[in-house]
């Protein structure tokens, strides 16, 4: 099938990345000027060039902006050796790094250090550098290069050629990229190691077949094979990585070390998006509470805030099911799953307008139930949290954290054990159902809201089986419709109303919205209008938009009138 | 009472000068159980991650550098080699084109000058801290892994010492 499209260029880059570099005393910076022609060992029709770290990146596609700030490091940082470990170095980055934080930005260091330290403690002049932010959750943010092992390696322009060469490696590792001949190492089995690659993520010593060399002759006509063909370039599917892998693959603070865990996640249909431009939005992930019960459902706030002084127009879809904002989740391990809704939606693109910054209308809003998707249950362990969204693959969220408490008493681990089944995520997820397939997980959930009413999860069984049996449903097994059952659904509704704590003001809203319809539909227009009324007054304490609360406050007056 | 013996062995104890000198190694389960035991890994030779391998060769010869990177493999479950009692194991066999490494000071070694040289290793997997043993990256089935690691005996052995004659 062919496409045909019109693409606006924005820019001559697909990523553009801060770069700072610092040196600790006694090391010099990379070369800025290191001429493909200054050793004689190249390939005979290379090009003569001037390289340095920027110019390598920006024939990847990627702008490298060097920060001005450029630290000096003592050398007493490193300890009474002098050789660096990989905690010396992460702390060296904390303190010196500009705009240093803990989450996923496109921002890079890399620390001209003296010398690296073994396990043990000793200095090692054989490891020429590294990217030693792999092993602990915000990973790939720094990269040392190590001076004094590379001068007792190399001299002259072959000691500046793998100065660069080490320097472009080991920030290569920051955008997620293995080593040639370890590609397909950890995770994914359908990448294959390529040894014969012409690129900075090789060595020189194991080109071409990644067998590690056993005689001196043998390693020295390795690299000598290496750099006779080296063209100083990432090789195609690196390129591809770069350029154009899901954001969190590849920008540094993102996915662990090796990870590719939105391998299988599908691509967004992009013809579906009109909102590419640089005006810029933000996009915010909150949540009703920051610690929740053992076994509590977990609901997120998305909202996407115009910041530009205009109105612009986008997709109006935010929810996941529609495929356009993904969420993302860190669990206690470290493992990152990107959140899968347990239905996805085929939309007709509909877009949407914001006003400009700071107008009420600004901003638009997605209540998701994050707890259950199609892997299951997204929090199940207790523990730390990290949930993040990406909007249209460019506009990449806060990172809100939320803890999942241990379960406290006998009765917190039955509520586990009543919630975390098939058939109760399904319901959970669907705000209720009478299939009779899921029955047997109806009962479980009733099971919680009548013999631990006080819990949280009561409180949300609550709210789905009132917001089921206020509405009508469809058996389509027995082709009947079974109509809507107010009074019993203002049962359930009205005990799940008295706990607003429990909700997303979305959620709330949605909720009270139905206990009003119920109301309305026997017949009780005044109680209706009044608790929409009680719920407009609730909000504008909340400073919640006047938008929105002068909306309830229409449906009160008008539900009043209905009769 | 140790649990394994390591020995490093030569097919000659003389050489001529330039001559490879192939030395391989031996790990036996001297104990009076399964042992898991963990064969050459990335940068265990360079003691950038446990196990350690690390190769003694007299100040008289130089090992040629193989310059790299501190990035190390991530750990497996399959590098995790259950050791029967009374049988030996070699750590540098390879189990798939991930592993095990051969130690390079071992494999490469030739002098080039006449003269006695006195070769030894040592093997240790005393540290109880996984992110010594796990290496760079993503550690599939890590709980497992870990488990392993606690798995292994914590100990620290030296080989015996081979002396070659190079004329």
């Amino acid at each position: 099938m062919n496409y045909s499209f019109t693409a606006k260029k924005y820019s001559n880059f697909f990523r553009t990345v801060t770069l700072q570099i610092d040196t600790v005393e006694g090391t010099e910076l990379p070369s800025t000027k290191y001429d493909t022609y200054s050793v004689e060992l190249r390939p005979s029709d290379l090009p003569q060039k001037i390289l340095n770290i920027k110019t390598c990146y920006a024939d990847a596609g990627v702008n490298l902006k060097y920060v001005r700030k450029h630290d000096i490091i003592p050398v007493s940082w490193a300890g009474d050796n002098a050789a660096w470990n990989d905690a010396e170095l992460n702390n060296a980055m904390e303190q010196y790094m500009a705009g240093w934080a803990n989450i996923p930005q496109w921002k890079l260091y890399l620390l001209a250090a003296t010398i690296y330290e073994e396990i043990n403690g000793e200095p090692e002049k054989g490891v020429l550098g590294i990217m030693y932010d792999a092993q602990n959750n915000y990973q790939r943010q720094g990269a040392a290069v190590f001076y004094s092992a590379l001068a007792d390696y190399r001299s002259g322009t072959e000691f500046d050629r793998e100065y660069l060469y080490t320097s472009v490696h080991e920030l290569g590792h920051a955008f997620n990229l293995l080593h040639s001949f370890q590609k397909g190492y950890g995770v994914v089995s359908n990448i294959n190691p390529r040894p014969d690659s012409l690129s900075w993520m090789n060595y020189a010593f194991l080109y071409p077949t990644g067998e590690q060399p056993t005689t001196r002759e043998q390693a020295d006509e390795n690299i000598r094979e290496f750099w006779s063909n080296f063209r100083f370039g990432f090789d195609h599917d690196e390129l591809v990585h770069i350029r154009h892998h899901y954001l969190m693959e590849v920008i540094m603070g993102g996915d662990v070390f090796g990870a590719k865990g939105h391998l299988d996640a599908s691509p967004l249909d992009f013809s579906k998006l009109s909102y590419n431009g640089p005006c810029p939005v933000e996009l915010i992930v909150r949540t009703a509470k920051d610690i929740f019960d053992h076994g509590e459902p977990v609901y997120v706030e998305l909202k996407l805030r115009n910041l530009c002084d205009e109105e612009i127009s986008l997709p109006k879809y935010l929810h996941p099911s529609d495929g356009i904002a993904r969420i993302f989740i860190r669990g206690p391990t470290g493992r990152i799953n990107e959140y899968e809704p347990l239905m996805k939606r085929c939309v007709r693109f509909e877009g949407t307008t914001l006003a400009p910054r700071d107008d009420p209308k600004d901003s638009m809003y997605q209540s998701v139930f994050l707890d259950y998707g199609s892997a299951g249950f997204y929090f199940k362990e207790p523990g730390e949290y990290k949930i993040w969204a990406v909007y249209n693959e460019t506009v990449l969220s806060n990172m809100h954290k939320i803890r999942i408490s241990s379960p406290k008493s006998k009765d917190d681990e039955e509520i586990g054990m009543l919630k975390h089944g098939r058939e109760q995520g399904h319901l959970l997820y669907l705000l209720g159902s009478d299939s009779q397939y899921l029955a047997r997980g109806n009962d479980k959930l009733l099971k919680v809201s009548e013999e631990y009413p006080d819990k949280a999860l009561a409180g949300h069984v609550n709210m789905i089986e009132g917001m089921n049996l206020g509405w009508a449903f469809k058996d389509l097994v027995n082709l009947s419709v079974r109509p809507p059952k107010h009074e019993k659904a203002l049962e359930f509704l009205e005990k799940a109303e008295s706990r607003p704590e429990l909700f997303d003001n979305i959620t709330y809203h949605l909720m009270v919205d139905q206990i009003a319809e119920s109301l309305a539909a026997l017949g009780k227009n005044k109680e209706a209008s009044s608790r929409l009324s009680d719920l407009a007054d609730y909000f504008e304490k909340r400073s919640v938009r006047p938008w929105v609360v002068s909306n309830i406050e229409e449906k009160a007056k008008r539900i009043k009138k209905e009769r | 009472m140790s649990l394994i013996s390591l020995e490093i062995i030569s097919p000659r104890k003389e050489y001529a000068a330039g001559e490879s000198i192939g030395i391989t190694t031996r790990i036996k389960n001297i104990s009076d159980r399964p042992l898991w035991l963990v064969g050459v890994l990335d940068g265990s030779e360079m003691g950038l991650r446990y196990p350690l391998y690390i190769p003694e060769i007299s100040d008289n010869y130089r090992v040629p550098t193989l310059p790299r990177d501190g990035m190390v493999q991530a750990i497996r479950e399959k590098d995790f080699v259950l050791v029967e009692p009374g049988t030996s194991f070699d750590p540098e066999m390879k189990i798939d084109n991930f592993g095990f490494y051969r130690i390079w000071a071992f494999s490469s070694f030739k002098p080039e000058s006449p003269g006695e040289y006195k070769i030894k290793l040592k093997f240790s997997t005393d540290s109880d801290q996984p992110r010594k043993w796990l290496g760079h990256g993503m550690v599939q089935n890590q709980d497992k892994v870990l488990k392993l690691i606690g798995e292994v005996p914590k100990l620290t052995v030296e080989s015996n010492e081979l002396a070659i004659k190079v004329k």
